[in-house]
Order: structure tokens, then sequence, then C-alpha cells
């Protein structure tokens, strides 16, 4: 009985999680937000590259655009049911898939190409593999916990 | 899955956007499930049949290989 409340808690919760969304005039928000994020960030590079905290306001810029993208993502359609349900877990399996798969194999590309114009050409991106790692973890961990708490009777 | 919600439509003579709205979705949901791009739940499908006044069954159907399957 224990372990069913503690099951059906599971599901509650990450329902909770996966199931939240903004309101549909966040959509505008976001884009609003995206496209002054994105400009700014273009003028923190060119204009304030020498000042001391460029890397903080580059970041904080990077980090606007990201939410701002992250906004319109989890924002609802104008009539939200169960087909743009579906279409966002597509969209999201596909952005997943393919941002691993390009992120692992888009360096080995770039460091072959750069052979043919560098003696000593270095693999980039290795630092932020990772990351990639946490992602489909957190995917596999989540999808074991579900089976196991839906499977339960 | 092939189903007759067009033809069940017409017999009411309203509108994807019409009927779309009377059961809480998208019009692309009802376009979606009339060319068998989207099979609805179990929910939808209920609503459905509340509004035609049919049994899911009268308007859904499985195809010929699907059948075999569940034999």
């Amino acid at each position: 009985m224990e372990l069913k409340s503690k099951q059906g808690g599971e599901i509650e919760r990450i329902d909770k999680y996966t199931s939240y969304q903004l309101p549909n005039k966040f959509k505008i928000v976001g884009s609003v937000l995206f496209i002054l994020s994105l400009i700014s960030v273009f003028i923190i590079s060119i204009y304030l590259e020498k000042y001391m905290y460029f890397d903080v306001f580059q970041r904080i810029g990077w980090t606007v655009v990201v939410l701002s993208l992250l906004m319109i993502s989890i924002s609802k359609e104008k009539i939200e049911d169960e087909l743009m349900t579906k279409i966002r877990m597509q969209s999201y399996h596909y952005a997943v898939i393919g941002t691993v798969l390009t992120y692992l194999i888009l360096p080995f590309i770039i460091y072959l190409i750069s052979f043919s114009y560098s003696s000593n050409p270095t693999i980039q991106g290795t630092k932020d593999i990772p990351l990639l790692g946490v992602l489909i973890g957190i995917q596999i961990t989540t999808f074991r916990k579900l089976k196991r708490a839906y499977n339960e009777k | 899955m092939k189903n007759r919600l067009k033809i069940e439509r017409a017999i009411l003579n309203i509108t994807q956007e019409e009927l779309a709205e009377k059961i809480g979705v998208s019009r692309q949901t009802i376009n979606s499930i009339e060319t068998n791009r989207f099979i609805p739940s179990t929910l939808l499908a209920l609503k459905l049949s509340m509004l035609f006044g049919k049994s899911v069954n009268d308007f859904f159907e499985l195809e010929d290989e699907e059948k075999k399957v569940a034999k």
C-alpha cells in the first residue's frame, strides 16, 4: 500500500513537471525577448569585447536567448489538445536525438576538415559531451521510473 | 484504423470548425482524424460518440491487418 502511494506520487510529480505550460501569450513574449536578446548578444560582442565583464554579459545574453526559446517551447497553443501534445512530444524527441547525434558527429567532421589547412588540428566541443550524457541519463531514469510506476498493480 | 468521421459530420451538416468547437479540440485535430493521420484517445472517441449518438464502433473500425492481430 505504501509502495503504491509512492509510485502514484512519482507519476503525479513527473506529470506536474511535464504537463506544466505557460499561457499562449508567452509565445509572443518569448519571441520578442528572443529577438531583443539576440540583438543584445551581437551588440555585446561588438562593443563590449574589451570590457572587463564581457564574458558575464555575453553569458547573460545567451542565457536570455535560450530562456526565451524555452518560453516559446512550453507555451500553450491557442487550442491545446491531444494532437498538440503528441506533436510536442514528437518534436522534443526529434530535438533530443538530433542534438545528441549532431553534437557527437560534427566535431569529428570539423576535425577531419581542419586537417586540410592545419598541421596540428584540435577537436572541439569535448567538454560539453557530459551534458549530453546528463540529458540522456535523465531521460532513461525518468522513463524507467514511469514504466515501473505505471506497471504498479 | 479507418473512420467514418467525415460522413458522420456530413450527416450532421457541420463543418470541421464547428465539430472541433463542440468537442473542445482544434480544427487541425478533426482534419487529422478524418485523413487518418491521427488516432484519437478513447476520451475523444467517446465525446464524438456522444455527439453523433452512435457507438464508437459505428464510426471507428480496425483495418483488416489489425483485425487479424486482435483475433
